[in-house]
């Protein structure tokens, strides 16, 4: 069996990113891949629905970090998608009796061991197969403490899960890896697609605009949905933003560990004081978080109200607006 | 977030320590392992309580004969017509036809089976219309090594 190293993190993909490198001999942590993957993004698109919600996301697009670890020079990544259930699973098969630990996109719905609660229809859950023992797969899910098991025929049906985001049987490794990941440069391009992505898009649904766009509709839920529909709109966009693998804040906290991080490798003190600005925003998101939560309860205390979530919001975006900027800055300093 | 400000809340996780990122006094972030934070729990329930309503509404449809015993099953597992005719490689009027006790009482044993499949139920459920739990209520915690 593969002497796989299993470590829990927050957050799946930049987890199962963090773990394979490590196998690989490159210690890095779920924030370092996180941050290097460029994860940090908001979308607000109304007209993606979930379960007839719309869709708000704070992460990146699924498999955007690994992908941009695929990119790294030096880096060999496979990956392939299947149209058969059961050459997927003996591609999977073959690569793990050739000592090869496979990272997966599945579903969550149909992987016996998740909790009931988080059991819905989402497709862009990563883990790592290390193993087979029997029929049971031996899986290092990185959300858990500790190594799972699951029967072959539920790990089948979550990798060819339907709906959005469908995994397709997807499978990824590493062919080869670097002796050292030189750090700097990978810190700063990280940095860089975040600050695009969050200030400098067109698109008024996403990044600070997008925070503020969410805003501005909030606000007017209650008027357009009637009470029972916006607290559901409500609470859904606090299970986006807090619900497992976002390590709190809406995955604002785990880029300020990344900048904290970045700061140490760097040894730039500046790195440290944008990371406190941010962890300020995850905090805001957070209050914002506890006073939709009131809400959703009907335990709203006086002031608890759209119009006061959807100001705590703005503030977010006018937080995270200015670390951004600066971010920008730093980023034109760096040579 | 300062350590302080959290509540928790064990239900949602059935015990299960997820780890998330906390500030510590120094202001640096650490890997705390704990349960879901309180907020999450509550909106969590409030998610499954709507999805509790529109089995009960299913079940009360299927009572009064105005749908077919497969509106609970796509129900139950959170499903809508659209993903239910992706599972089981059908155009999506033809699993809404379905769904009508008329045309579900006529369906061939090959178009059942793959419903069976899907819902893990066997086909004299289906066929005598017998309401099972789905498949997240019979999941088994294990772990490895």
């Amino acid at each position: 069996m593969i002497n796989f190293v299993h470590t829990q993190s927050a957050h799946c993909e930049s987890g199962v990113a963090a773990n394979l490198l490590s196998h690989k001999g490159i210690k890095i942590s779920e924030a370092m891949a996180f941050g290097i993957g460029g994860g940090l993004f908001f979308g607000y698109l109304p007209f993606v629905r979930i379960n007839g919600l719309p869709l708000v996301t704070y992460r990146s697009a699924a498999g955007h970090i690994l992908k941009r670890f695929g990119q790294i020079p030096g880096i060999g990544m496979y990956r392939k998608r299947f149209r058969s259930s059961d050459q997927a699973m003996a591609e999977l098969d073959a690569a793990l009796d050739a000592s090869i630990p496979v990272g997966l996109q599945t579903g969550v719905y149909w992987l016996p061991y998740f909790p009931k609660a988080l059991r819905f229809h989402f497709n862009a859950h990563n883990l790592v197969v290390y193993g087979k023992e029997g029929d049971d797969y031996l899986i290092s899910d990185p959300v858990f403490p500790g190594p799972v098991r699951c029967p072959a025929e539920d790990l089948a049906k979550a990798r060819f899960a339907s709906g959005a985001l469908a995994p397709k049987g997807k499978m990824y490794y590493l062919t080869e890896a670097p002796q050292h990941l030189e750090k700097r440069s990978l810190i700063v391009k990280g940095i860089k697609s975040v600050c695009k992505m969050m200030l400098d898009t067109p698109f008024p649904l996403i990044g600070i605009k997008g925070i503020r766009f969410m805003a501005g509709r909030l606000k007017k839920w209650p008027q357009r949905l009637g009470k029972e529909s916006a607290n559901l709109h409500l609470g859904h966009v606090v299970r986006m933003q807090e619900e497992i693998g976002t390590g709190g804040g809406g995955f604002r906290f785990m880029y300020a560990a990344f900048l904290q991080e970045s700061a140490r490798e760097l040894q730039d003190q500046s790195l440290l004081d944008f990371a406190s600005s941010l962890t300020s925003a995850g905090d805001n998101w957070r209050q914002f978080a506890v006073m939709a939560a009131r809400v959703c309860k009907d335990r709203a205390l006086q002031g608890d109200t759209y119009i006061a979530m959807a100001e705590q919001i703005h503030e977010c975006a006018r937080l995270e607006e200015k670390v951004f900027r600066q971010l920008k800055y730093w980023l034109e300093q760096q040579p | 977030m300062d350590r302080i400000d959290k509540s928790f809340d064990n239900d949602i996780t059935d015990g299960l320590k997820i780890i998330s990122y906390v500030a510590g006094n120094d202001g640096n972030h650490e890997l705390v392992p704990d349960s879901m934070w309180h907020p999450v729990s509550i909106v969590n329930r409030q998610a499954w309580q709507e999805i509790e309503k529109k089995i009960e509404s299913s079940k009360a449809r299927i009572a009064t004969g105005r749908v077919s015993c497969l509106h609970y099953y796509m129900t139950s597992s959170l499903m809508d017509t659209g993903l239910l005719a992706k599972y089981t490689g059908q155009p999506r009027w033809l699993v809404c036809l379905h769904m009508i006790p008329f045309f579900f009482n006529r369906l061939r044993a090959e178009t059942l089976n793959k419903y069976v499949k899907i819902f893990k139920v066997s086909q004299n459920d289906l066929i005598q219309g017998k309401l099972e739990s789905s498949v997240y209520n019979e999941q088994v915690h294990s772990s490895a090594g």
